[in-house]
């Protein structure tokens, strides 16, 4: 095999890939989401806007409402404790770095549903908070913990805290340490080390995270179903009901392209605020 | 009497189990251009940052203007540094970059414009003051690290190699530059370098530092002329080294043995009969002659011209001597001499100014 024919190979691969796992059923979403639907048979071939006009609704525009703010909330949570985490593991020595990273990743390795569980197990009335905190007499009532909007929070922030982590982490590694120094040797306070250096500089990282959390957020569908009980519907239950319970395709396909469309807008707003940004970073 | 702008007292440094710094003792005089100059890893970037403020010192003090600094933070000194990689913030433009040490003291921003504009100015770089550092070459970057080091008027402006990552002849229009603006801006300026033309060429005083100590502290001219020790002998310039003991000494003269013959030599150290020493000469101060120039070669040596390497004003001769010693001689095109030419091969006579060499004991 020869070069050209190398680069035909591997590059056909890839397209192929994209190409039977993103590009068609990305199409087919969007074309169910003009179809009508139909009890028997799921969709039937017909086109209608019925979809999106059911869509603008306050009862769906309440859950998206309470999806962004939950999703929000969550992604400034991941943020919040990330950062600090992440300077520290940049900045350790070698050794205790790559120790620290795996600690991170090692959960991945058990599937995030038994995660969920075990948080359950946790937060539960008999779980393993109130029975320290009923043995040691700190209340004498169980506290409802779970299926509230703390073990909600709790839930998402811990599964995708490693998405925040990650980018940020690497952000900060490629960053160089004497322009730290440079700050400081011309005066700069600690506050404004973090506000003028470090977080302008860490700023792709920073967004990258976000959107990694934020989507997840908005449609993880298990976690809000185990952990927030079933008065928590957010975006992600919303689209999953309409999938698998309510057998209404095309009104869950036009939730998709909706939060589709949504996200592209936020990736747009972005990359005007940044022109000399490398489009692939948020990726 | 005022006291002197900085005062190093004993300082020391242990990094692991390395002695990065030991017992360095240094005066810093208001207004002075002094360059530290060393091989690389001999401590000299630590010593720059325990000034700064990034390093604290295990034992010792740091004095400024006669006040103990050792504990005080970076952002507090009034000492500002021209970093090695110029670390100018990247998404900073020029302006920004220059103000920032402005900025950070919450001055006026009319006051802020004005005082960058000025800064840009004097470093030729007000038309450039919207670009990012990206958009601009190594020199210019160079010069806008300068301009917001200095910015805050600093009492001791301290510059990390800053001229390493240029090319050579932008380097040498640097150094002028530099030297012009140390008096233009009357700020006291604290040099390190490995390169010792650098050193010689744009400072008042030269320390030289090895091995984590220093090994001499003076003007340019004497730390070539009268170097104290033997690393600065062979570190500044190059040097012919000849190892001997004195045969005999008297309060004003020494004679010593070099090569088989016998020398009468100023007795500048107060040498003893039976030292070992160190006579240094250096190769500009070395004559070699036909030999059929020469009727009386009583103090002077016999060699072969091993090696010629012609630079354009002057001729490098590696010179074989009986004993096998290669000395390093540079001999001057002038009109006193047309036929400065020579073959490899060629037996000739070798001599030095006597009283131009330096003695040192040896270590």
């Amino acid at each position: 095999m020869n070069d050209r024919q190398f680069r035909f190979f591997t590059l056909s691969i890839s397209w192929t890939w994209l190409t039977v796992f993103a590009l068609v059923p990305t199409l087919m979403v969007i074309i169910t989401s003009f179809l009508e639907t139909n009890t028997t048979q799921n969709i039937t071939a017909h086109f209608t806007l019925e979809n999106y006009a059911e869509l603008v609704d306050v009862a769906y525009l309440k859950i998206f409402l309470r999806s962004l703010l939950i999703a929000g909330s969550c992604t400034l949570l991941c943020l919040i404790v990330s950062y600090p985490f992440a300077y520290g593991i940049s900045h350790s020595s070698l050794r205790y770095r790559s120790i620290l990273l795996l600690l991170v990743i090692i959960p991945f390795w058990t599937s995030s549903l038994i995660r969920t569980y075990a948080i359950m197990t946790i937060l539960k009335t008999k779980g393993i908070i109130n029975t320290i905190l009923l043995s040691l007499g700190i209340i004498h009532q169980p506290l409802q913990l779970l299926y509230t909007n703390i073990a909600l929070f709790i839930g998402l922030t811990y599964t995708l805290l490693p998405f925040m982590l990650l980018p940020l982490y690497a952000n900060m590694e490629k960053m160089d340490l004497t322009l730290i120094d440079a700050a400081r040797d011309l005066g700069a306070s600690k506050l404004t080390v973090l506000r003028k250096i470090l977080i302008p500089i860490t700023m792709p990282g920073i967004l990258a995270g976000s959107m990694m959390v934020f989507l997840p957020a908005m449609t993880l569908f298990y976690i809000p179903n185990l952990l927030g009980g079933a008065k928590s519907m957010l975006l992600g239950n919303l689209i999953q009901e309409q999938f698998l319970s309510a057998n209404n395709w095309p009104l869950g396909a036009a939730s998709s392209v909706l939060l589709i469309i949504f996200m592209l807008l936020l990736a747009h707003w972005y990359w005007q605020r940044n022109p000399d940004s490398d489009r692939t970073e948020l990726l | 009497m005022t006291a002197p702008l900085v005062q190093l007292r004993s300082i020391c440094k242990t990094f692991g189990d390395h002695q990065t710094l030991r017992d360095i003792d240094l005066t810093v005089e208001n207004g002075e251009f002094l360059t530290l100059l060393g091989p690389s890893g001999c401590g000299k970037t630590t010593l720059l940052r325990i000034l700064a403020g990034f390093v604290t010192p295990d034992t010792g003090h740091v004095l400024l203007n006669g006040n103990e600094i050792t504990n005080l933070p970076p952002e507090k000194r009034p000492i500002n540094m021209v970093f090695q990689n110029y670390a100018l913030f990247p998404h900073m433009n020029v302006f920004d970059n220059v103000a920032f040490g402005l900025r950070c003291q919450n001055i006026d921003e009319n006051e802020v414009a004005k005082r960058v504009e000025d800064a840009l100015a004097m470093v030729r770089l007000s038309t450039f003051s919207h670009r990012k550092p990206i958009n601009l070459s190594g020199g210019q970057q160079q010069r806008v690290a300068i301009a917001r080091a200095v910015i805050n008027r600093p009492e001791l402006l301290l510059l990390d190699e800053p001229l390493s990552a240029l090319d050579y002849s932008l380097r040498k229009t640097m150094r002028l530059e530099l030297k012009h603006l140390q008096r233009e801006l009357g700020i006291t300026f604290l040099f390190i370098t490995h390169d010792q033309e650098e050193a010689l060429s744009m400072s008042d005083r030269i320390a030289i530092i090895n091995n984590g100590q220093i090994e001499q502290v003076d003007t340019a001219r004497k730390v070539y002329e009268e170097p104290k020790t033997l690393f600065t002998a062979q570190f500044i310039g190059e040097a012919n080294i000849f190892n001997t003991l004195v045969d005999e000494a008297s309060e004003r003269a020494i004679t010593v043995s070099i090569e088989n013959k016998l020398f009468t030599l100023q007795n500048t150290k107060n040498h003893r009969k039976g030292d070992l020493i160190s006579v240094i000469i250096r190769p500009e101060d070395i004559n070699v002659w036909d030999q059929g120039e020469i009727t009386d070669s009583t103090e002077m040596l016999p060699g072969v011209i091993e090696e010629v390497i012609y630079k354009g004003s002057t001729v490098d001769l590696m010179v074989q001597l009986p004993s096998g010693f290669r000395l390093a001689a540079t001999e001057f095109f002038n009109e006193d001499d047309p036929n400065l030419y020579y073959d490899v091969g060629e037996k000739v006579w070798v001599e030095w100014t006597l009283g131009w060499e330096v003695t040192i004991p040896h270590e």
